[in-house]
């Protein structure tokens, strides 16, 4: 079956909604359920995915053609760890504290499914101005589910939401908070219950779609 | 050529991306670092405050770190301000990172403040330890809390906990002993004062800056737990402080000891107000205050000679010192020894003491000397003349067993000399006090006679009561009493019976209804001898059934070491209730190695035991038996027809070899008819025996042949017509005086052809005849 050509926009799009990671492909779950305990956290980690996978792809999407198939795997990882080591420095360097409270997990982007899986599917077959966008789109896309996520632990978990020292939201006074949502089986609800809900939303369009 | 190109391209990409890093992070790195410091300098005001006093954010704190040595450390880097204090930076590994801290302490000697500067351990548990939640704890944290490693740790994360502890521990050890330089040193063995259970100095560069003394003294009013106080004193000025850390004694007295009004007056006081007790005592507490002034003085003294470079008191200083304790108040001493003759005596020296301002004389103290185990013991004790009270005893002297006798001069003799504070001069007389256990002779045997005599020249010189010597008699008096408690009558035999050299006094001890409770003799006999001839003097006391009731070994010129174990009463003991004629040596009672000695201790006991019984009891020494007699009626009636029962009594007289028993005959009324001798003679047909029987007024009655084997009427040359047993020859022992055969008498007709048998029994008549004579007296 002959691929359909998709159009730039379409490719951005894709990983937003259609083709959400945390949602729909289910790609990146550690770091999921891991980081969405506070939200700074999220966005934190939703930034350093950003730069990682636009780069990546980028990078991967230009030697595509030079590389010989037997050793592509060792060549993109070489590649992803870079960046990653890359991105630990300069956010060492420029926001140290989203640096330290992620911690561990920054490191482990190296082994994110979401950006070795993108360089696979898509780097490795287009051309850079695509496999660019297409990076981005998936990395905006896992950024908005584990945010979303982190929203309700946190709001709901600990009563408000503090981003970076400062408090954005005060909704629920802390003897409602619900304590669990802190915790990882907390996280596991808050997924499934998304998850389902997005589930519902994609086979009413497919309906829809069907239909017209 | 596909091989080449796979390798090519990795190591291009490798070579192209590593060194995009290598770019990016030399860009970065130096702002990281730059960063760092800068936290780490915020840091280190964090943990040390009193620098944000003074200096401004950026200030930079002094490094002096290459002073020391930190390779066997944690520690990486240490900074110092004068005046202000220290901070340790330091490093550990924490259960998934290392985790890099910052520890401040005051000059003071306190922690200030801790601050994480990196880690990257499992948030949560490990991580937590960047909680400033966790660092609060140690504003103002003791030395004694961080090294013990005991401060509060992070829940659920042991493995970090345990080396954060370890690594403050370690940083804080290294400041005491490395940066300060002190060094803490336990003395405790070396103060040589049984009050003082802890002793410290804590030294810097080799010089003691202070002592710390962890000291107990008993309580007077309460059981358990003795008081226990911590003085410090500062080297070259005083005490530092003092402490209670129990005072144990009644609450509203004595316990107020421990309260912050009496130890604050130590805190800065000089060394010389503490020599002199210029310092307050607990109101209506004496007791307790005495007990504290006491040891407080044995440690200041002590601390004074061993760190303040004071000369050790001299042993003319000491019993200087013991003159004017035993005198209570001291004063003027005047030495009036020339003024009695104590040639004969123990005392070496009297001397009186006259307190400042009073013209008589208030107390004596007397100066003695006696030979103890080992070697001469010489004591010292003080008498006061108003009550005729000793105030107490010390030792001047001596060369005993170090744990046994030696203990009076040891920490563990205080006990034991504190009985004679106080004591009446009656009681140290007569030896009212108690000895050391094992150590008999140093502690009473020797010094009773030799405190009696000192006692007895004060009560003369003193009191003019005059008091004659005893005499051995009444010597011998005081031991027998002693042997038998309750003796009311002792009776001195020695006189009544042959003079032994051996046995020096024998006596009686009756009760108060006049029953014999033992006869004692005080024996001297010959002991073991290796070098020098030995002798042990002691007393052996028997009951009136020939049973051992006492014994007590008083002198030995034995072997110390050896004869030890004969003055114990557990040797004493096993003698009680033995029969003294069946004397077993059982070697194994006798101590290891010292089997001589034994020996010797049981000839003696076998000699005064063959005393008692040759001599004063006049019977035979392990006489048998004497021969039962169960049917009175058949064996004795025929010999004294008109009595009406009998009683033995053999024992109550000597033994003797022909006579198997005796009996004394009775009539319905228990008048006493006569005797009944139950004797033997060997006869030609074997052994022969008969029943004779003799009353009161030494006539013979009939005597009764009770076995015989004689064959007579087969006799050769014998014409009489009668067998033995009916012959006339029987007859003519009867009714007739027993003494006339006191000498073998023709009298008695002898038949021809049976002489043996004639004679035989005229032998032992005569010995019955004799012994009659000797024992009952002939005619009562």
């Amino acid at each position: 079956m002959a691929k359909k050509q998709k159009s730039l926009g379409q490719v951005f799009t894709n990983g937003l909604f259609k083709q959400n990671p945390t949602f729909v492909q289910f790609l990146g779950m550690c770091p999921t359920l891991a980081v969405t305990s506070r939200v700074s956290d999220a966005l934190g980690m939703g930034l350093g995915v950003i730069f990682v996978l636009v780069l990546s792809n980028l990078a991967i999407s230009i030697i595509r053609n030079y590389v010989p198939r037997e050793v592509r795997i060792p060549i993109y990882i070489v590649i992803i760890a870079a960046l990653v080591t890359m991105l630990e420095i300069m956010m060492t360097w420029l926001l140290p504290e989203v640096a330290s409270s992620l911690g561990t997990f920054l490191s482990l982007i190296v082994v994110n499914c979401l950006i070795l899986g993108r360089a696979e599917a898509f780097a490795s077959k287009n051309s850079p101005v695509p496999s660019m966008l297409d990076g981005l789109g998936m990395a905006l896309g896992f950024t908005g589910g584990i945010t979303l996520i982190a929203i309700f632990r946190e709001l709901l978990g600990s009563g408000s939401i503090t981003i970076w020292g400062e408090i954005s939201v005060d909704l629920i006074p802390d003897t409602f908070a619900i304590g669990v949502l802190t915790m990882p089986a907390g996280a596991f609800l808050v997924f499934g219950i998304l998850v389902s809900q997005v589930n519902k939303l994609r086979m009413k369009r497919q309906e829809g779609n069907e239909v017209a | 050529m596909k091989h080449v190109r796979i390798v090519l391209t990795l190591l291009l990409t490798v070579v192209v991306f590593m060194g995009l890093v290598f770019l990016v992070e030399s860009i970065a790195r130096p702002e990281i670092n730059a960063r760092l410091a800068e936290e780490a300098n915020q840091a280190k005001f964090a943990v040390l405050p009193e620098l944000a006093v003074d200096f401004p954010i950026d200030y930079e704190v002094g490094d002096i770190t290459a002073e020391y040595e930190l390779e066997e450390t944690s520690i990486l880097n240490i900074y110092n301000e004068e005046g202000y204090g220290y901070i340790y930076e330091a490093q550990f590994q924490g259960y998934q990172s290392k985790i890099k801290y910052m520890l401040g302490i005051s000059e003071d000697g306190e922690i200030t403040g801790f601050q994480v500067l990196e880690q990257n351990d499992t948030p949560g548990l490990g991580g937590e330890i960047n909680n400033s939640t966790n660092w609060e704890q140690f504003v103002g944290m003791s030395f004694n809390t961080a090294l013990s490693q005991s401060f509060d740790g992070l829940s659920g994360a042991t493995i970090t906990t345990t080396a954060w502890q370890e690594s403050v521990a370690e940083v804080v050890d290294f400041h005491v002993n490395t940066v300060l330089g002190f060094t803490y040193t336990d003395i405790t063995a070396n103060t040589g004062l049984s009050s003082v259970v802890k002793a410290e100095t804590m030294s810097k560069d080799g010089s003691v800056l202070e002592v710390t003394y962890t000291v107990q003294f008993s309580t007077n009013f309460t059981s358990g737990d003795p008081n226990e106080y911590v003085v410090t004193f500062k080297v070259g000025e005083g005490v530092k402080s003092l402490t209670f850390n129990r005072a144990a004694d009644t609450p509203e007295y004595g316990g107020k000891i421990g309260e912050a009004d009496f130890s604050e007056q130590f805190t800065g006081l000089l060394l010389q107000d503490a020599i002199d007790g210029n310092y307050d005592g607990v109101a209506g507490a004496s007791f307790t205050t005495s007990g504290f002034v006491s040891t407080f003085d044995q440690v200041v003294a002590f601390h004074n000679v061993n760190y303040e470079g004071a000369a050790p008191e001299t042993e003319a200083e000491k019993l200087a010192r013991w003159k004017t304790e035993l005198s209570v108040k001291g004063g003027t001493i005047v030495d009036m020894t020339t003024d009695y003759d104590f040639s004969e005596s123990a005392i070496d020296s009297v001397e009186f003491v006259t307190p400042d301002g009073e013209t008589d004389a208030s107390h004596v103290i007397i100066t003695f000397t006696y030979s103890g185990f080992a070697g001469d013991v010489t004591l010292m004790v003080g008498m006061d003349i108003d009550t005729n009270k000793l105030t107490g005893m010390r030792v001047v002297s001596e060369n005993e067993t170090p744990d046994y006798g030696g203990v009076i001069d040891e920490a563990g003799g205080e006990e034991w000399l504190s009985q004679f504070d106080g004591l009446p001069m009656n009681g140290a007389r007569y030896g009212v006090f108690d000895s050391i256990g094992g150590a008999s002779t140093t502690t009473y045997s020797k010094l009773v006679p030799a405190l009696e005599d000192a006692m007895a020249w004060y009560d003369e010189a003193i009191n003019g009561n005059v008091v004659p010597a005893p005499t051995m008699s009444e010597l011998f008096v005081q031991y027998v009493k002693e042997m038998h408690p309750t003796a009311e009558y002792v009776s001195d035999i020695t006189a009544d019976y042959p003079l032994v050299d051996e046995i020096i006094r024998a006596g009686i001890a009756r009760d108060v209804n006049g029953d014999i409770l033992g006869y004692v003799y005080l024996v001297e006999y010959e002991g073991a001898s290796v070098v020098t001839a030995t002798t042990n003097t002691m007393l052996i006391s028997v009951d009136d059934q020939k049973l051992f009731n006492g014994f007590t070994l008083l002198e030995s010129t034995d072997t110390v070491g050896y004869i030890d174990h004969y003055f114990e009463a557990e040797f004493a003991e096993a003698f009680i209730g033995e029969d003294i004629e069946e004397l077993e040596y059982d070697f194994a009672d006798a101590h290891a190695g010292a089997s001589n000695s034994y020996a010797y201790i049981m000839e003696a006991v076998e000699f005064a035991a063959r005393y008692h019984v040759e001599t004063v009891l006049e019977q035979e020494f392990n006489r048998p038996a004497p021969m039962t007699v169960s049917n009175h009626t058949l064996f004795l009636l025929p010999a004294f027809p008109t009595a009406d029962h009998f009683e033995e009594v053999y024992l109550d007289y000597a033994y003797n070899q022909t006579i198997a028993n005796m009996f004394a005959a009775y009539d319905e009324t228990d008048t006493l008819l006569g005797y009944v001798y139950v004797f033997t003679a060997m006869g030609n047909g074997g052994n022969m025996i008969f029943s004779y029987g003799v009353d009161v007024a030494g006539t013979t009655q009939e005597l009764a042949v009770l076995i015989e084997n004689e064959t007579w009427l087969n006799a050769p040359g014998y014409t009489g017509g009668d067998a033995f047993v009916d012959s006339t020859f029987i007859d003519s022992y009867e009714g007739v005086l027993l003494a006339s055969f006191i000498t073998a008498d023709a009298s008695i007709d002898g038949f021809a052809g049976v002489t043996n048998t004639t004679s035989a029994v005229e032998e032992a008549i005569t010995e019955v005849a004799q012994y009659h004579e000797d024992n009952v007296g002939g005619a009562n």
